[in-house]
């Protein structure tokens, strides 16, 4: 019998392993999670005109995301409403409409269906065209720039669901000029579950010194985390280093202060770098206030519940696709901001793809990880016992200046409980409102002791 | 690939040589040399780049955007970075040691646009085996050039691939292809 009330347990930092296996618990995360939250879409750069497109999963429900003829963005399911084929195979593109491969069905980008070949012929003129357009998805909207939907009608609004995770994400994605994704995303399989490598970019930063020793050691030589390599030592004590937050909706990141700069091979690029945050660090603390210019200056590991990644640094943004409880689709970009030069953000992208895209040295080190993460529960006594994310236990706060629930230590797992505190609420609530009865009481569990 | 430039086919003796450089080169990377590979058969000039392209309509000239992701845009130092990786002692994901085998064909070599430079196409399919379950394939074309040095020697000058697999099934490409 399934027990979802149990499989999380945020007071003592412990999970089931069966959250990484279970096909009804996978199931109910597509029904409970990923049919009601807001997931990431697409950015406002990639489609700036009237009639671009791109397509994409929610959860694993195919969409269309399209540019409209009054600037709005609205998104449908991709999938015909006469037979269920698809009405878009191309990943990107700009068009006037969106024809069915079967039988030639056309939908305007407003979602209407607007052609049925030999309608009068074959449907004596019977066919009612305006209940069946494309099925929308309910709510469409963007923070800082990024694009995301909710299929859910009832859910809170982009800003709410972000609640205290966006006063963070607007030190990097709200940077003075705006910032874009560089496309289109690289698409690799891993055979991991979804939330293996959510929990990983959500705040694993024990990880870096030991999954990442030989990259450290090579690629990281001029940045603060170099002396991270082999985890034998830390150059200064973790609460020195940098913090972690989780916010109400379980969106949490690591930060490791003044780490952003650095991270490249050559001597120019990371002087370039260095040079572009000099510059634009007093119009950030003129913006947003002295501690969110040290955030901008700072290196980031994040994820955007459910299935939304970043990094702050290597400028990577991520997306994990479910397809199943043991696989999953990553969508890699690169994000720069819109008003650096072409020479700075081609530099940006191409040490990006070269740390975490498809051939990305940092990237295939993770994967391994992922993968027996989830493979290992396969096994029946295995997945019988709990994972511990205990670390930090005891040291969360509140902060005067700073929202949701920090703590002061970069290396920590905070961020990692409040995943999955989220997590077991979403698959456990019924209604929005109950979710929103929590609201008011959900830091308790990570504060008291 | 398109060949926009005059086709003028090699000579059978520089045929040959150019058979023996890119079997060699397989051989050393496949048996864990890229060491020797990088410094005996790699100009110092390289631009080693391997990209995808967006699935896009072919009659769509309007969408937005870049319509390739570099997955590599090395140049010599960045090959090196790659190469001592492994050389670390401390890559994990290369320990148990990957197997590669490779298998390079459909070569065809013609004079390059500079003497001295040649334009050689060839089709490669790759097997990686690794971690006790998991074999991977790839298939893929290259167009390379190749420079003769001061010492007479070929080597590596420009490789480009245009990856056909959209959505990577064999997880990363964390191998010189």
């Amino acid at each position: 019998m399934l027990d979802i009330k149990n499989l999380i347990n945020t007071k003592d930092g412990v999970q089931s392993r069966r959250i990484f296996h279970d096909q009804a618990i996978y199931d109910l995360e597509m029904e409970q999670i990923f049919a009601r939250c807001w997931l990431f879409l697409t950015h406002e750069s990639l489609i700036p005109n009237t009639g671009d497109y791109i397509t994409t999963k929610m959860g694993q429900d195919n969409v269309i995301v399209v540019r409209q003829q009054d600037g709005k963005v609205r998104a449908f399911v991709n999938s015909c409403s006469h037979r269920g084929a698809r009405v878009c195979a191309a990943e990107a593109g700009n068009t006037r409409s969106f024809v069915c491969s079967y039988h030639g069905w056309a939908y305007g980008i407003d979602g209407t269906l607007q052609g049925v070949p030999l309608e009068k012929e074959v449907y004596n003129n019977q066919l009612d065209k305006s209940t069946h357009g494309l099925v929308e998805v309910a709510l469409v909207d963007s923070f800082c720039g990024f694009i995301y939907g909710c299929f859910d009608p009832a859910a809170p609004s982009l800003r709410e669901f972000m609640g205290e995770a966006a006063w963070y994400l607007e030190a990097w994605m709200g940077a003075p000029g705006g910032t874009e994704l560089i496309g289109p995303p690289s698409r690799s399989i891993l055979n991991c579950n979804w939330k293996t490598p959510g929990e990983n970019f959500i705040g694993d930063m024990y990880h870096v010194g030991w999954t990442h020793a030989s990259s450290t050691q090579v690629l990281f030589s001029q940045s603060p985390l170099m002396a991270l390599q082999g985890n034998a030592s830390l150059p200064a004590p973790a609460e020195v280093m940098g913090m972690h937050y989780t916010s109400r909706s379980g969106h949490g990141a690591a930060i490791t202060y003044g780490g952003r700069g650095g991270l490249y091979t050559t001597a120019h690029e990371n002087e370039m770098l260095a040079q572009w945050l000099a510059e634009q660090m007093p119009k950030v603390a003129e913006r947003l206030g002295a501690v969110r210019a040290k955030l901008y200056n700072s290196a980031w590991d994040g994820t955007i519940f459910p299935n939304n990644s970043f990094l702050v640094g290597p400028n990577t943004f991520k997306v994990w696709l479910p397809r199943g409880p043991g696989s999953i689709e990553a969508l890699t970009w690169t994000w720069v901001e819109k008003d650096m030069s072409a020479e700075l953000k081609r530099i940006i992208a191409r040490n990006m793809n070269q740390t975490f895209g498809t051939a990305g040295m940092l990237e295939s080190e993770d994967a391994d990880n992922m993968e027996s993460m989830t493979q290992s529960n396969d096994g029946l006594v295995t997945r019988r016992g709990t994972l511990n994310a205990q670390m930090g236990m005891g040291k969360e706060r509140e902060d005067a200046e700073m929202p949701g629930v920090v703590s002061d230590a970069m290396i920590n797992e905070l961020s990692h409980r409040g995943f999955y505190r989220y997590y077991q609420e979403m698959l456990v609530a019924e209604s929005w409102d109950e979710l929103r009865a929590n609201s008011s009481r959900w830091k308790t569990v990570h504060l008291e002791r | 690939m398109t060949t926009q430039h005059q086709e003028i086919v090699v000579s059978r003796e520089m045929r040959d040589e150019i058979e023996r450089f890119l079997f060699r080169e397989a051989r050393l990377i496949d048996t864990e040399q890229e060491r020797e590979w990088l410094e005996t058969m790699v100009d110092p000039e390289i631009k080693y780049q391997v990209f995808s392209r967006q699935l896009r309509y072919r009659k769509d000239t309007r969408g937005s955007g870049d319509k390739e992701v570099y997955f590599f845009d090395d140049n010599y130092a960045d090959l090196a970075h790659r190469v001592g990786l492994r050389e670390t002692g401390t890559q994990w994901v290369a320990d148990p040691p990957n197997r590669l085998r490779r298998i390079v064909g459909n070569i065809e070599g013609f004079e390059g646009e500079l003497a001295g430079e040649y334009r050689v196409y060839s089709n490669c399919m790759v097997t990686r085996n690794r971690m006790v379950y998991e074999q991977m394939s790839y298939a893929y074309g290259r167009e390379d050039i190749l420079r003769r040095g001061a010492d007479g020697k070929l080597r590596l000058l420009a490789r480009v691939i245009d990856f056909e697999e959209r959505f990577v099934r064999g997880k990363n490409l964390l191998f010189i292809l």
